[in-house]
């Protein structure tokens, strides 16, 4: 073991082709047209995101905060700093600008079944590709030497949708598990994340809207199908329009600046064409999001503070 | 939306969201809180739009204090390191305090030798509160403080209340002086970052900020760390103080000197505790009484 050159980045031993880019054989069959609408649990279409609840300055403490509802996913983001780097180990820490860093919880209570909080990988990994989805939309070359906390805690993670069409839908749903959840989590992680930090004044390109897509094998064809926003339920239910769930993308979009500032796929998706277009489209419905939800809280959460007595709020 | 802003006042304001175009036009320069995006003024902060002449800049309605060469700042010391003292004051980066930029007791004009870079936690250490002025700023855009006249330093005999520093505006006086009965003195020192100090105020008003003629018990009692006696009318006063400081910033009015005087008066005949939780109707009756 020793005589291997640690110095010199090894190659895996065997190479594989990535990715089957945009292979002809694969025909991508857009699941527009064959795809029946409602086969969603609360009628929506599959381009369609779930209603959205946001708003502002909702930690009195914090520097920024802000508070977010997706179907049954609450979360909340408090955001503290830009601040002055406490760590004492500044060595590798040579570039002039600021930094981030995200903490992401989940409280005990946010699950079906109550837990004592543990750290975990999942929230980890979580928070790391929250950082990579908003590090492009701060302009942290404005703030050497300080560091923006940001700390997002989880207060719901539960299955389940607000709509009167799950009483009349007759399939028996699978009890949720968490740890299929946390990817479902993050695409609002991130929108929260933005908006409190927008909230705290800090500088930034364009607020960071994110956006899952579900992307599903259909059980009779071989072909793929996707679903934006996916809930718990669409994530597990097997049956559902006939298709198993093959993997999901997360989008994190700037949609004034009109760029991509993370994507996070994961599961085994082959078909990149399809993947492309799902992305697409979420990149249609942040832009979405941004205008009617993100904006509408912080234009509402500039008018409460300039008159105590309003309150705000905003839904798709 | 039904605000109590009226409608006018509102269509005034130019309200823009991060990555909201402010203006096309190119005759127009970048101030804060914008950037260039091509021909484009493109907000980076959610704000208001302000307008100076040809420059163009977005104020937050919540930003960190980026103070001004001459502010008065409260800030608390959070390190003590070689020839300097790390000052926190809820700015993006802490402040440094020279030991150069400091009184030492003894005397002014004496030399700093070695043995006093030993002993500045004797002087000031973690965790105590000071007063001071911004002298200058350093090329990563931290601030310089001094402590170089008698009216500023180390901070005893009284309270820290934290407002948001937007509510604090630049005046001529942030050393105030209250006279709230007679033989009840308070002193509030209105730091521009947000930090206020409230504190028993000394017997007579013109001590403060004169001219140091300093002798040799002044220049130690300036680093001491025992508070002073205070009686029980005393602490109610500097607490009443404190709480109607908070009741106005609740109310997201400013703070100013003859402000808090207004406030003081209307919440007297409410309790101490009680103050904030009714800041709506003190600061009603404390504006209708201007």
């Amino acid at each position: 073991m020793d005589s291997v050159d640690r110095k010199r980045i090894h190659g895996p031993d065997k190479s594989v082709l990535p990715l089957p880019l945009l292979d002809s054989q694969h025909e991508s069959v857009t699941s527009k047209t064959t795809l029946n609408p409602s086969a969603r649990f609360d009628g929506r279409t599959h381009e369609e995101v779930r209603p959205l609840f946001a708003r502002t300055a909702m930690v009195s403490q914090a520097n920024g905060s802000a508070y977010i509802e997706v179907g049954c996913i609450k979360i909340i983001c408090a955001v503290y700093g830009p601040k002055q780097i406490t760590t004492k180990s500044k060595s590798g820490d040579h570039h002039s600008g600021g930094r981030i860093s995200c903490d992401v919880r989940l409280a005990p209570f946010a699950g079906l079944k109550r837990k004592g909080y543990m750290k975990d990988t999942n929230e980890h990994s979580l928070a790391k590709n929250l950082a990579t989805a908003l590090t492009p939309s701060l302009l942290l070359a404005h703030l050497p030497k300080s560091q923006i906390d940001i700390h997002i805690q989880i207060l719901q993670a539960t299955a389940g949708h607000v709509s009167a069409s799950s009483t009349s839908s007759a399939t028996v749903l699978p009890p949720p598990s968490f740890a299929t959840n946390l990817s479902l989590l993050l695409s609002p992680c991130i929108t929260v994340a933005s908006l409190a930090l927008a909230d705290a004044g800090i500088e930034m390109m364009d607020s960071v809207v994110g956006c899952s897509v579900g992307l599903f094998r259909r059980t009779d064809k071989n072909s793929l199908f996707w679903m934006v926003d996916p809930s718990e339920e669409e994530r597990e239910t097997r049956a559902l329009g006939g298709g198993v769930w093959v993997g999901n993308a997360v989008v994190g979009v700037m949609p004034s600046v009109g760029r991509i500032s993370g994507l996070v796929v994961d599961g085994d998706v082959g078909d990149v064409g399809v993947l492309m277009e799902a992305v697409n489209v979420c990149v249609d419905a942040c832009a979405k999001v941004h205008d009617v939800v993100v904006k509408k809280a912080l234009v509402d959460g500039f008018h409460a503070a300039s008159s105590p007595v309003s309150g705000s709020s905003s839904a798709v | 939306m039904d605000t109590e802003m009226g409608e006018a006042e509102h269509a005034m304001l130019h309200f823009v969201t991060p990555g909201e175009t402010v203006t096309a036009d190119t005759v127009f320069m970048r101030g804060h809180g914008t950037y260039n995006d091509g021909e484009e003024l493109v907000a980076t902060v959610a704000g208001v739009v302000e307008r100076i002449n040809k420059l163009i800049s977005v104020k937050p309605l919540r930003a960190r204090f980026s103070g001004e060469i001459g502010d008065v700042v409260v800030g608390r010391i959070s390190e003590v390191t070689q020839k300097r003292w790390r000052v926190n004051m809820g700015a993006r980066q802490d402040a440094a305090l020279l030991l150069a930029a400091v009184n030492l007791p003894g005397g002014e004009l004496r030399r700093r030798s070695e043995s006093d870079e030993l002993q500045m936690r004797q002087l000031l250490s973690e965790g105590d509160m000071i007063s001071a002025e911004i002298q200058g700023f350093f090329q990563d855009g931290s601030a310089s403080l001094h402590t170089r006249s008698l009216k500023y330093g180390k901070l005893r005999s009284g309270s820290l209340v934290t407002v948001p520093s937007s509510l604090v505006k630049r005046s001529k006086a942030h050393f105030l002086h209250y006279t709230l009965s007679p033989g009840l003195h308070v002193d509030v020192i209105l730091g521009m970052n947000g930090f206020v100090w409230v504190s028993k105020g000394s017997k007579d008003a013109n001590k403060k900020g004169d001219v140091p003629n300093s002798t040799q018990e002044d220049a130690d009692a300036l680093y001491a760390n025992v508070n002073e006696p205070i009686t029980n009318e005393e602490r109610m006063a500097i607490a009443r103080v404190s709480n109607c400081i908070l009741a106005i910033a609740k109310e997201s009015e400013l703070i100013t000197e003859a402000f808090i005087l207004l406030v003081h008066e209307a919440s007297l005949r409410i309790d101490c505790k009680d103050i904030v939780a009714n800041s709506k109707q003190i600061i009603d009756a404390a504006k209708m009484s201007y």
